[in-house]
């Protein structure tokens, strides 16, 4: 990493180091920033502070590979640096919490910048708007500390409440957000995404979710994930049998993801196989 | 297309001389450099030919890409898949795969101490014109997969006092003893890490046995990758203030030597 900061009235932001794509709801990034005076200067700003902007250094071709691999996104238009800024991503997997996230940023006068593109089109200055678009945000993170905490304790209720109501759709859309949304995820997250998974008869990926659990964060964490699954399961196995009962009543979309004719305790028996 | 292994070995053997604090670091080393180099991985971060990296676990494979060099298509390289050894050392990518060398059995690949490409910017090969740069590279070139190891272990023995000192150096940094090859960078590790190069669209899988980690910043990119990768993956927090996968490749790698 270059230690000398460049400052921010020198830089403007070009872009973000993430590129989440459905079925991932979120993603953050650190803002990609160059240099005002040479343009072929480009950074990762894995620190943007009020002293400036310091990280690793990109050639323009190192910056046009990770645009090209998925690892990045270009903003259509580049935008002046702000302290703290960093690139947060809602792809259309968010669903309808968007607007609510959005107002929280406006309150908090967090919002820097806020544009949509095409993946296909990274870089392309005006790239078409569709409902596919990912919405991209430069946001002051020093503004925001607790409100991706807060979006993620909403999401896991609604993806809890969606379980116990039957509506697994909804449940793995709300789950899948929860997880997405923190940096350091919580292991609550990690267990109800599992179980959702398999009532969905997606066994082996709630096992190998598990699995990337115990890779990433290890025994503590995995010990907890545990604990939270197991009172999950033992909730779920407590309450009458209306979540049977209203799948019916759920309107069908799709067809596809609503609940199996799996009893729970058959689902947790094939989750432990 | 690779020198003999002999004929790369009698350069090392020049360069650290038959007397010295470097032959004799050489000699006290030999055996642990072997034990290190027999277990470094080949690592290849996904931003290096512009692949979408999904692409990669969908079809379970790296795809070989145009060399981006004239000095590498005069050695008679077309397309190539990117590696180093034991090592991070190309410094961008969200995502890291740490395969075991077994992957390559099937494939014609070879390797050289140092980035291929990088040599452009190195001293004294950034004022060569491109032969003289194929000339270079030819002559530090060997084959792959069946003599990296073999070479790795001398040449770990002939740079560092301690071997584990190439997997723990940073970006920017440089070995204890200067490269046999006398090509020197402004301090990138690239001028002197074990690059491999593989000629064709390489395999892979999900199995121990190729796939020793999957690292991957951000947890999103759990919800993208398919189910067989996914247990194979170790995320990595998007909010470090450094580039995070560097630093953790080279901990995996440190963990996998005891």
């Amino acid at each position: 990493m270059n230690t000398a900061p460049w400052s921010i009235a020198e830089i403007e932001i070009i872009g973000g180091h993430c590129c989440p794509r459905p079925p991932a709801p979120f993603g953050r990034g650190p803002a990609v920033v160059r240099r005002l005076d040479d343009p072929d200067s480009i950074r990762i700003a894995f620190v943007l502070d009020s002293k400036g902007a310091s990280g690793d250094s990109l050639t323009p071709p190192q910056w046009r590979s990770l645009l090209d691999s998925f690892n990045a996104l270009a903003l259509p238009e580049p935008t002046p640096a702000r302290p703290h800024a960093a690139l947060w991503v809602f792809t259309k997997s968010f669903g309808a919490a968007l607007p609510g996230c959005v107002s929280d940023l406006r309150e908090r006068k967090a919002l820097i910048d806020t544009q949509r593109l095409l993946p296909t089109l990274q870089g392309a200055a005006a790239a078409p708007k569709t409902d596919d678009t990912p919405c991209l945000m430069l946001v002051d993170e020093s503004r925001v500390r607790a409100l991706r905490t807060a979006w993620r304790v909403q999401a896991h209720d609604s993806a809890w409440n969606s379980l116990k109501q039957g509506d697994l759709e909804q449940a793995q859309q709300h789950a899948e957000r929860a997880l997405s949304l923190l940096s350091n995820p919580v292991s609550d997250d990690f267990a109800l995404l599992s179980i959702i998974d398999s009532y969905n008869g997606r066994l082996t990926r709630s096992k190998a979710l598990l699995t990337a659990a115990q890779n990433s964060y290890g025994a503590e964490f995995c010990r907890q994930l545990d604990v939270d699954r197991q009172r999950m399961l033992a909730d779920l196995k407590s309450l009458p049998p209306t979540a049977h009962k209203r799948e019916s009543q759920i309107p069908s979309t799709s067809g596809q993801g609503r609940l199996r004719l799996l009893t729970l305790e058959a689902a947790e028996k094939n989750t432990k196989r | 297309m690779g020198q003999p292994l002999p004929a790369l070995l009698e350069r090392l053997e020049r360069a650290v001389g038959p007397s010295g604090e470097r032959r004799d670091s050489y000699t006290a080393t030999g055996p642990q450099a072997q034990r290190v180099a027999d277990r470094l991985p080949l690592v290849h971060r996904t931003a290096g030919e512009g692949q979408d990296w999904r692409e990669i676990f969908e079809h379970d494979t790296l795809t070989a890409m145009p060399v981006p060099t004239e000095h590498e298509r005069k050695a008679g390289r077309a397309n190539t898949v990117y590696f180093f050894l034991g090592a991070g050392a190309y410094p961008s990518g969200q995502i890291a795969l740490l395969l075991e060398l077994e992957t390559l059995r099937d494939v014609k690949a070879s390797f050289s101490p140092y980035d291929t490409g990088g040599m452009r910017y190195c001293t004294p090969s950034c004022g060569w014109d491109d032969d003289r740069r194929c000339q270079h590279l030819t002559e530090y070139t060997g084959d792959a997969p069946d003599d990296v190891h073999g070479f790795a272990g001398p040449y770990l023995a002939a740079h560092f006092r301690d071997p584990r000192g190439y997997v723990q150096a940073l970006q920017r940094s440089t070995p204890d003893f200067p490269s046999f090859h006398e090509l020197i960078s402004d301090g990138d590790r690239r001028a002197w890490t074990i690059e491999i190069q593989a000629h064709d669209d390489v395999g892979i899988s999900s199995e121990a046995q190729f796939l020793r980690q999957l690292l991957v910043v951000g947890t999103h990119k759990l919800l993208e990758l398919p189910d067989e990768y996914l247990a194979r993956a170790r995320v990595l927090p998007d909010n470090a203030t450094e580039n995070i996968i560097y630093t953790e490749i080279a901990r995996t790698i440190e963990a996998g030597l005891t």
